[in-house]
Parts: C-alpha cells; structure tokens; sequence
C-alpha cells in the first residue's frame, strides 16, 4: 500500500538520516568531477580572466560562477578538475591502503607465530611514524604523480587498518565454525576466504569510509604542502596553497577548494559513522548524536 | 664556463637589493613626515640611548642628502630568508649584500646622487694613466676597521686577493679580471695579485690588462672593501658571523636560532656624524604575508626582500597598506634561458624566435602586477636609452605560428624549472602560451638552491634569470650572461661578434660610443633570440613611511647611514 511503503520510507530515511546525507554529499562531489570537462578548459588564462589591476575575478563575475584564480583561470573548471584529482588519490588510496591493511591484519591473526610477530611489529613501526613528517619525506622520494600520491597515502595509512583488522580477526579466529572448518581439514585461504573475510566486511566498509576522510585529508594536505600534486595540475590541496595568501583580498580563491575538502570529508566521516553504529565499531555512540 | 660554481645569476636572482640603475643609483628614495598617530607605536623610536644634533655632517658623503638628522633609535629590518654569507667576498643574497653594502663595510667609491662614482673610503678620484690602465687611488687617512684598527692600502690589496682565491670561489672574482695577473690568481696559478701594490699606506696601484671603463664601477663594491687580515685569520670559515668592516654599523650580534642579527652605530666610522641609528636589527626567515602584518603593526620598520607579486597584490587591494610601498627604479630585466644541447629543436633560431613571439608579455604583466614591466629586449629598458635599435619582440601568434612553420614544425617538448615566486606563475603561464605553437612543457618546482645545481650540472632545459644591474652599463649583463664564458653563461651562448663589440666597448670611454656598439651587441643578442625576454623588473618594497630620510640604493639597499627616526 503506497501510503505503508511511502511511511516506511520517510521511517528508514530518518533512520538512516546521517547515512543518507553522507552518501547524498559524497554523491555529488563524485558527480561534480564526472561532469568538470563542462565547466571549461581548467589550464585556459584567458586575459580577461583577470581585471585591469591584475586582480583576480570574485564569485558570480564576468561570467564566472566561482570567479577566477591569480592567473585568471577560471575556479568553476579548476574545482571540477581538482575533484578528478583528489578523488582519485582518494579512492585508490582508499583501497590500497586498506586492502593491504586487511591482508596484513587477516594474515596476522590467522597464521599466528613468527607471522604474527613479523607483521605487527612493522605494523606498530608504522603507526610510530608521525603521518605528515614522514608524508613529505616519503613524497620527495616518490614523487608527486597522482600514482605516487597514492603509493604515499598507502603507506601512512595501510598500518592502521592492519591493527583493527587484526584484532577483530583474531577473535573470529577463536571462534567455534572457523575452528571447526580448520579442523575439518579446510585450507587456510578458503577459510580466510570463506568464513573470515565474509564476517570483517561492514568492518572493512566502516574502516574504508572513515579512512577515507583521513586519505583526503592527508591528500590535500600534502599538496598544500607542495609535496603532493604540482601545479598547473589542478588539486584541492594546491589550491588551498595558492589561495592561502589572499583571504583578505580575493577570499575565494581559498574558501572554494575548502568547501571542496570540507564537504568530502564530511561525506566520508558521515558515511563512516552511520556504519559504524550499526557494526562493530558502534560500541560507542557517535559524536554525531550527542 | 668559470670554474666558479657561484655564478652572477645565483647572485643576481637573489640579490633584490643589489641592483642599480646609473642614474638611480643612490637618488631613489622619499622622505616622508612621520604621522602622529604612528609615532607612538614606532619600532624605529623605541629605545633610542642618546639623542640631539650629531655635529655636522660633510657634504661630500656620497649619494643621498645626510645631514639634519637626530641621533639615536632603532630600525628593524624583515627578510624573507637570512643572508648567504656577511663576509663581502662571498654575501651576495639580499639579506647579506645588504648588510656588507650599507652597514658593514664602505667601499672606496660609491653612486653618487647624479650616479657617477664618488669618493667614499678613497680620499679622491682615482688618477688614470698609461692609456687608461694604471689607477693610481689615494685612500682616506682616517677609515678604521670596528676593531679601531686603521685601514691601510695593505687591507685592500688582502681583500682582493682573497676573492680571486680559488679556495674561496667568490662570485665576484670575475669582475676584477682585468687586473694585471688577476686570471692567474683565479686559476691558482699565482699566489698574489701582481697588478696591485701599495705606494705607501694610503696609496693604491693598479695595473690593468686593458683599458677598462668599469673598473671603476667594481671599486664602487662592498667585494672590493677592505678586511682586516688578523680578523679573518682568527675566525677562518666563522668570518662571515664574527665580520669585522670599515662601514656605519659594527656587528653587536648574530642569533642564527632566533633569526636576527643586531648592528650597532660605530663611533669611529669616517664620515663624522653619521650614522645616526643606534642599532639596526635584521630578522628573517618571516613570510611576506606575516611581515605585512608586522609591519602595519608597527613592529618592523622595513621589509628588505621586494614585494612578491601576491604581497603587491594586497598592497594595491588595502589602502591602509598602500602607504608603505616603495618604488624604487633601477635596471633590472628577467628572461628565459633555454638549453640548446638538450633539446635539440632550441637549436633552430626560427624556433627560439617563434617562442619569443609567443610570450604574451601583457598577460604576464597583468599577473605580475608591478612587480614588472612587459618588455621583449635582452637588456633593461633604460639601460641604452636613445642608442637601442633592437625592437623588442611582442605578441604575434601568427608571426610565431609562421617561424615554426619555417622551422620544419618540430616537436619541442622542454622541462621548465621554477623556484619561488613569480616564477611558478610565469611557468604556468608560458606552459598555455606556448601551447598555442606546439610547444609541451612540463613543469618542475625545487628551491632556488636545487635549481642552480640542475643549471651547474646542465640538468635543466629552461629555467628563470632574473638580471639586476650593479653597474650602470650593460656591459654588467653582457659579460655575466651573453660573452663566451661569462660567470653566469649558463647556456653557453657564444657569439664572436658579442664578444668583440663587448670588447671594444669595455676600451670606450665616450659613453655615446659605448652605448652604440652595446645597442649593436643587444640586436645581435634579441635577433638569435639568446633567450625569451619577458620582461623589465621594477623594485617595490614596503617600509615604514614614517621613518626619516629614507633612501634607497638600487645597488646596496637602504642608506641606513643617514636614516632617522624622530625622538
């Protein structure tokens, strides 16, 4: 009955209020980067792009939504292709970093022994490095290509999934059905495969979202840094850089790639804090309900 | 190539305060009255220790009016980065070029109000003879060193011995090379500098190789200064922090940690009278941004690095901050170098030329705001005035998209280096300019540092020169950057009849002729299209309006001898 479906709707809506909202935010910013090659040439420097004095163009001016950057680029085009960029270092970050991070955890906790002991340890030598020191270090080595950005985020963040991966691990390992299955004489792999894996899922999907807001955190915040990506290349983080110096005079080239950056973290974070409250990391209540 | 590995474009792209303009040199500068809501939170005036008339002051100090100043008070001085060195034979970054001109150290002669070479430490022009290579220079009986040591002509010949010395590898060995056996000494192949000797105490000779009329530019240097050889002897490599001068201000202390360098007044400094500070502090390592705050605030008195293109920005955008810029003329020009051994196309002269009528300069200007001027010719605009005959390249797409065509339409793909700013911006803008003729670069940001190993190493296919005058001729440009083996002749450019015109001009003293046969070297230079010349620097800096009797050297820096600030 439409009237019952239309109510159980708008019950599981504001139920998943925090859920929806994140996803409807993360929605649009991965939109936003899909549809950046209609808002223009982001490298264009047209001379008109600046005014007379050299200034840059503020919002909704000379035909520019979001105005124009020191160059005279256009900030509409520049944020789009910028979300490219920093979703992509984001999502693959994302899934490199805690794909390795279940592996090392998952293979700690099952096979135990020296294994154990191996992996932790390099585990607890990276949860001691200091995220950002170490994150200029590692980008002045790898260098500052999309490909090493990630390969940077990868390493700071793989660590951590590593540790509360292992711990949940751990404790399905002692339980009865994989004890059981070990057993029964089921290889290793497929139990991993079959019985562990399956049961860290919203685990892992609550980890991937909350790391995610970290991954663009730590993305962005390279850049801005000038270790990440490098100008013309358009990237949030750069462009927190290069608008960081004109608040007082041209506020927008900074509060755009912020709003940028805020708004996908807060994506991420919303999305990870309605998984996490009905998974395992919901033991306790979210900041968000206070 | 030199065998210096310090060259004049690493000087020059860094010295900002060490530039000049001839007729500039010396005369820029304001004096602005102090307003009263101001003066109560001066910096300058906080802490002065003794106060009243100095006592007259000649009128034979060169340069800017000196006398009618108060004693005592306090300036401070804010850099973006701190100084290379502070010993006169190596300082060439802002920081340090300024302290060892105008605080340290006094050079023989200095830029007159007019720009002509005064008298400074030498008691008197020097008198030339022998066709213009043999100088002979009395020098002042009562300069001192800080130490109360007095300076004899033995401290001078120290001096320039030490910057030929190899081990030492001062940028500035080059500019004296046409002192008799000075090559030698460079090339470790004497031990003294055969071309100089004392007459007496206060008496100098110097043979040159070849007529030279810049000679007596290069004695207007803070390189050219005396040092006390004890002093340096005692301190060796720590020289440069234990740096004891001939100039205004002594050295009171060096704090590397906290960033500052403090110079007090020296009672025994030979223009009686002068300076009329108390102390002078230098800070540094403060971001523009940072140091616009301070100085509006009233806790610094001057910003030594000139405005970059952002803090410009700002300042044009605040009224309450317009008053403190400063404009200060001087010759100065930026350019694109561009390797030819490394990409192989640069070596197609239509091509060079093609990227030269590329470069929208007008687009750079507007980005650059005032921080310069667009301009298409090898040498600055006002440095050949009348006698230039090369017309400086524009903006002509069609013009450049023909050459290429001309060119066999080759496949140019370079790797443009940048360091700080403009320079990140400029690269950024001829990355889409150039795109327009089928030019692909690709752009590579490192510390000014990091770049200039890449150039010494021919690791770079283009990258920024930035050219700041310290003698009013081109000739200053031509034989760093343009003649075969100029110190800072990065791309190896070499041409014989630069070369020679170069020459004969150094020969010339008829500036009108001069001036002529180095209009000839620029056509040559700008029709090989050497580089792509994007534009005239202008210096702009931010002080305190209220300080008294602010000058301002496009060579040296701030005359802090006879700046004041009121009681």
């Amino acid at each position: 009955m439409p009237a019952t479906r239309a109510a159980t709707a708008r019950r599981a809506l504001r139920e998943h209020r925090t859920l929806v909202v994140g996803c409807l935010l993360l929605g649009g910013m991965v939109l936003f980067a899909l549809v950046a090659p209609l808002f223009g040439n982001p490298y264009a420097t047209p001379l008109d792009g600046l005014t007379e004095s050299g200034q840059s163009h503020g919002v909704l001016s000379h035909g520019h939504l979001l105005g124009t950057d020191e160059l005279g680029r256009d900030m509409l085009a520049r944020s789009a292709e910028g979300a490219r960029t920093s979703l992509e270092i984001a999502f693959l970050a994302n899934i490199t970093s805690v794909g390795l991070g279940v592996l090392v955890g998952m293979a700690a906790a099952f096979y135990r022994g020296w294994i154990e002991q191996l992996l932790m340890r390099i585990t607890d030598v990276f949860l001691s490095i200091p995220t950002v020191i170490s994150g200029l270090a590692l980008a002045a080595v790898i260098g500052t290509t999309v490909i090493g950005i990630v390969a940077v985020v990868t390493a700071l963040y793989w660590a951590w999934a590593a540790r509360i991966v292992f711990g949940e691990a751990l404790a399905l390992r002692r339980r009865t059905f994989v004890e059981a299955a070990i057993a029964s004489g089921v290889p290793g792999r497929t139990v991993i495969r079959r019985h562990i894996l399956p049961n860290l899922s919203s685990l892992i999907l609550t980890l991937a979202a909350l790391n995610g807001a970290a991954v663009v955190s730590i993305g962005s915040g390279l850049s801005y840094l000038g270790a990440g990506i490098q100008p013309p290349t358009p990237e949030w983080g750069n462009m927190l850089a290069e608008g960081a110096g004109a608040l007082d005079y041209s506020p927008h080239l900074l509060l755009v790639p912020l709003a940028c950056v805020v708004l996908t973290v807060f994506s991420f974070v919303l999305i990870g804090e309605a998984l996490a409250r009905r998974g395992a990391l919901s033991l306790r209540r979210s900041w968000l309900d206070i | 190539m030199t065998e210096h590995p310090i060259t004049r474009k690493t000087l020059l792209g860094g010295v900002g305060a060490g530039v000049l303009g001839v007729t500039l040199a010396g005369c820029g500068g304001s004096s602005a009255k102090l307003p009263d809501e101001s003066a109560a939170t001066n910096a300058a005036s906080s802490t002065p220790s003794s106060s009243g008339n100095p006592g007259s002051v000649s009128a034979k100090v060169p340069g800017p009016p000196s006398a009618g100043g108060t004693r005592g008070g306090r300036v401070i001085n804010v850099f973006d980065e701190e100084g290379n060195s502070y010993d006169p034979a190596i300082g060439y970054s802002t920081t340090g070029w300024e302290a060892i001109s105008e605080l340290l150290f006094a050079a023989l002669y200095a830029y007159g109000a007019d720009g002509s070479p005064e008298p400074n430490a030498a008691a008197a022009m020097p008198k030339i003879t022998h066709a213009g290579k043999r100088y002979t220079i009395p020098l002042r009986t009562d300069v001192t060193f800080h130490n109360g040591r007095k300076v004899v002509a033995d401290d001078y010949i120290y001096a320039w011995e030490r910057v030929l010395t190899p081990k030492l590898q001062s940028w500035a060995s080059s500019y004296i090379y046409t002192i008799k056996g000075a090559k030698a000494m460079a090339a470790g192949k004497a031990k003294h500098l055969s071309g100089v000797r004392a007459l007496d105490d206060h008496t100098l000779e110097v043979t040159l190789t070849q007529p030279d009329v810049t000679f007596l530019y290069a004695l207007t240097q803070p390189f050219m200064a005396p040092v006390p050889r004890e002093v340096v002897e005692k301190w060796g490599d720590r020289f440069s922090t234990h740096v004891i001068g001939n100039g205004p201000f002594k050295l009171a202390s060096y704090d590397s940690q906290g960033q500052k360098m403090v110079f007090t007044r020296y009672d025994g400094y030979f223009w009686k009278g002068l300076p009329y500070l108390d102390e002078v502090e230098y800070r540094w390592g403060v971001d523009q941004g940072v140091q616009l705050l301070e100085l509006r605030r009233g806790d610094v008195d001057i910003l030594g690095y000139g405005l970059n293109p952002q803090s410009l920005t700002k300042v044009n955008a605040s009224p309450a901050l317009k008053k403190f810029e400063f404009t200060q003329p001087l010759f100065a020009s930026r350019w694109i170098n561009l390797d030819k051994t490394r990409v192989p196309a640069l070596k197609i002269r239509a091509v060079r030329q093609a990227l030269n009528w590329a470069t929208d300069r007008e687009q750079l200007h507007r980005v650059m705001g005032d921080e310069a001027t667009a301009w298409g010719a090898p040498f600055p605009i006002d440095l050949l005035g009348d006698a230039r005959t090369f017309k400086p390249y524009t903006y002509d797409l069609d013009k450049a998209k023909a050459l290429m065509k001309q060119a066999g339409s080759p496949k140019v793909e370079l790797t443009f280096w940048v360091t700080i700013a403009p320079e990140p911006a400029i690269g950024q803008l001829l990355q889409q300019q150039w795109k327009a003729i089928g030019v692909d670069v690709k752009l590579k940001q490192a510390s000014t540092d990091a770049v200039n190993d890449l150039i010494l190493k021919n690791k770079t296919d283009a990258w920024v020169s930035s050219y700041y005058a310290i003698y009013p001729t081109a000739i200053d440009v031509i034989s760093q950057y343009w003649e075969t083996g100029g110190a800072a002749n990065d791309t190896d450019y070499s041409s014989p009849l630069v070369d020679r015109l170069t020459a004969k001009a150094r020969r010339t003293p008829d500036k009108a002729k001069r001036d002529a046969l180095l209009a000839q070297v620029e056509q040559t230079i700008g029709d090989d299209a050497a580089g792509v010349f994007i534009g005239n620097i202008n210096w702009i800096m931010a002080r305190d309006p209220a300080l008294e009797n602010f000058h301002y050297s496009g060579v040296y820096g701030t005359y802090y001898d006879r700046l004041w600030v009121k009681a």
